[in-house]
């Protein structure tokens, strides 16, 4: 006897038998020179020709057009010397809903003595369903300078999307001079739909952003950074361990987009040194 | 014979009680608002809550502080007391005073024994507890020190950071003095040592382990002490009653209990907040025009 089923309508109950990635892509600048590369697909790394010879950038991107449960990317960057490397991604990087395993996403980053490094990715957009396990280590020695950013937007509220469940998990760890001084957790799961409406969570935003910058002028930091964050909605800013921290929530991408983009660009100018605004893959 | 029967019954059902009321009684007495610690001077950014018209009524309230407690610092902080306890239970061979009861597979059996006191009827000496804890094992001060470390740098902001802190060191300075034990001499020499600043759920953490007192208990009530001090400070940053204050702490025994379940099955991996919120309104706070708490 023959059983009537097409392959669409086998269900499938786990992502561990399907087809999953497992990529990185590492590389270490001395200047802005490379010191050392790898690449293991779907993850590449390209280093667009930029002016100056102190400065230099790095795009990571994802090949395979998009995160499913159960992929592991693995990033890391490691930056010497005087120069300022200012590190993105080609898009938006977007996370399907998942069977049952979580996506995991590692950023490792190190800033030697002397050197200056942003990580400025573009959005990454959260569909229903999806799990997200993102993990940013952050280690600066001496007088090293990092600015990082990360942004979620949970499903496309233009297209009508929401994200009613899932699991949204994201945590940084930023150590200087091999010290832990500011850790975080972020935690979204279950029942993501109501979660986000609860005041003391996202209180309806369906977006939000963390910002950190780890450097020994942190502190002087503060008051232009708060002074800022006055025109950027639901967001603050504060100063734990030495470690400037930024938290913005928003109504979508766009409007999320809107306020990052306007407290980056007067933070970045502020700060001095870092290169002209914004990463040019954000506008392509 | 019969009457030797029930003589025997009673003494020993009383000699439990006391055991079991004396592990309550600790607790009363250290998350009460009369330990020493200023916790009525923090309100975790519900002044800035209050003053944005994020929580403006009993209901409200109960969503932010239920919200906080079930998928925010409430839940962390029970984690990372949680594992405090542990570690800290980890690292001697006997890990009970011998007075407060016996550590088994089953949990805590409470002890049999009379309390233990002076000539003066007074607390144990400094020195008495040390001696019935038994050989140190150096290993463990690793996993008392990677928690301790976590909670110090898992603050969201400058606020949260020093309400946690201040009221972390004020308790183990307090405990130390009024409750001496040398687990908490271990965990102050430990934390000098490494440059690492006491949080209030690792210490007490460390201080109910080392009284014995059943992990659950005490996730309990600090969970409970946590958010009837919130709601105290609530009270006095809106229009709300006394009553009301005590029907929104009736109405958070449910997310006090689960979120004890929750922690005690919880390792540090499952640590995460939701509460993104409650930063937000703790990093405006720092700069709020008129305020009266110091969070």
């Amino acid at each position: 006897m023959f059983v009537d089923t097409s392959p669409s309508e086998v269900a499938v109950s786990s992502d561990a038998g399907m087809q999953r990635a497992r990529g990185a892509a590492r590389v270490a600048l001395s200047g802005a020179r490379i010191a050392d590369l790898y690449q293991k697909s779907p993850c590449k790394v390209l280093m667009p020709r930029v002016d100056g010879r102190d400065r230099a950038e790095i795009v990571f991107i994802n090949s395979s057009g998009g995160i499913a449960g159960g992929d592991e990317l693995d990033y890391a960057v490691r930056v010497a010397g005087p120069a300022v490397t200012t590190v993105t991604t080609q898009a938006s990087e977007k996370v399907y809903g998942a069977i049952d395993r979580d996506a995991r996403l590692r950023m490792s980053i190190a800033v030697d003595d002397g050197a200056t490094l942003e990580w400025l990715p573009q959005q990454t957009i959260a569909f229903d369903g999806a799990r997200l396990r993102r993990r940013t280590d952050i280690d600066v020695e001496g007088s090293g300078r990092v600015l990082a950013l990360d942004w979620l937007v949970m499903g496309r509220q233009a297209r009508g999307e929401t994200m009613t469940r899932g699991a949204l998990r994201d945590d940084w760890r930023v150590r200087r001079d091999g010290r832990l001084v500011w850790a975080d957790a972020l935690r979204l799961t279950g029942d993501l739909g109501a979660l986000a409406g609860r005041r003391a969570s996202l209180g309806g935003n369906r977006a939000f952003a963390t910002m950190v910058y780890a450097a020994p002028d942190a502190a002087d930091r503060l008051d232009l950074a708060r002074e800022l964050v006055e025109d950027c909605g639901e967001a603050g800013v504060t100063l734990v361990n030495g470690v400037l921290v930024g938290r913005f929530l928003a109504f979508d991408g766009m409007a999320l987009a809107a306020h990052v983009g306007f407290f980056l660009e007067g933070f970045r100018a502020g700060l001095g040194g870092f290169a002209p605004w914004p990463p040019r893959l954000w506008t392509c | 014979m019969g009457m030797t029967t029930t003589m025997i019954t009673t003494i020993t059902i009383t000699r439990t009680m006391t055991s079991d009321g004396l592990h309550l009684l600790r607790l009363q007495a250290w998350l009460s608002p009369s330990f020493p610690i200023g916790g009525f001077s923090y309100s975790h950014a519900l002044e800035q809550a209050v003053q944005r018209g994020w929580v403006h009524d009993r209901e409200t309230l109960v969503d932010w502080l239920d919200a906080d407690l079930r998928h925010g610092a409430g839940r962390s902080d029970a984690i990372l007391l949680a594992a405090a306890y542990r570690a800290s239970t980890a690292s001697y061979s006997a890990v009970i005073p011998a007075h407060a009861g016996t550590q088994t597979g089953k949990g805590l059996v409470p002890s049999t024994a009379p309390l233990r006191t002076n000539f003066f009827g007074e607390q144990p000496a400094p020195t008495e507890p040390y001696e019935e804890l038994g050989p140190r094992v150096r290993g463990d001060d690793a996993s008392i020190l990677e928690v301790a470390e976590l909670a110090a740098a898992l603050r969201g902001t400058a606020e949260l950071a020093l309400e946690s802190t201040t009221q972390g060191i004020s308790f183990l300075t307090t405990i130390r003095k009024a409750w001496p034990n040398r687990k908490l001499e271990d965990l102050h020499r430990l934390l000098a040592e490494n440059h690492t600043t006491p949080t209030f759920p690792v210490v007490v953490g460390v201080a109910c382990a080392a009284y014995g007192i059943p992990l659950a208990l005490a996730l309990q009530f600090t969970l409970q002490a946590v958010i009837a001090n919130y709601i105290g400070a609530a009270l006095r940053l809106m229009k709300m009653g006394q009553t009301d204050g005590q029907h929104a702490i009736a109405a958070l025994e449910d997310a006090v209990m689960e979120t004890a379940d929750e922690a005690l099955a919880a390792t540090l991996d499952d640590i995460g907040s939701a509460s993104l919120s409650v930063d937000v309104a703790s990093m405006r706070h720092e700069t709020q025009y008129s305020r009266i708490f110091r969070s």
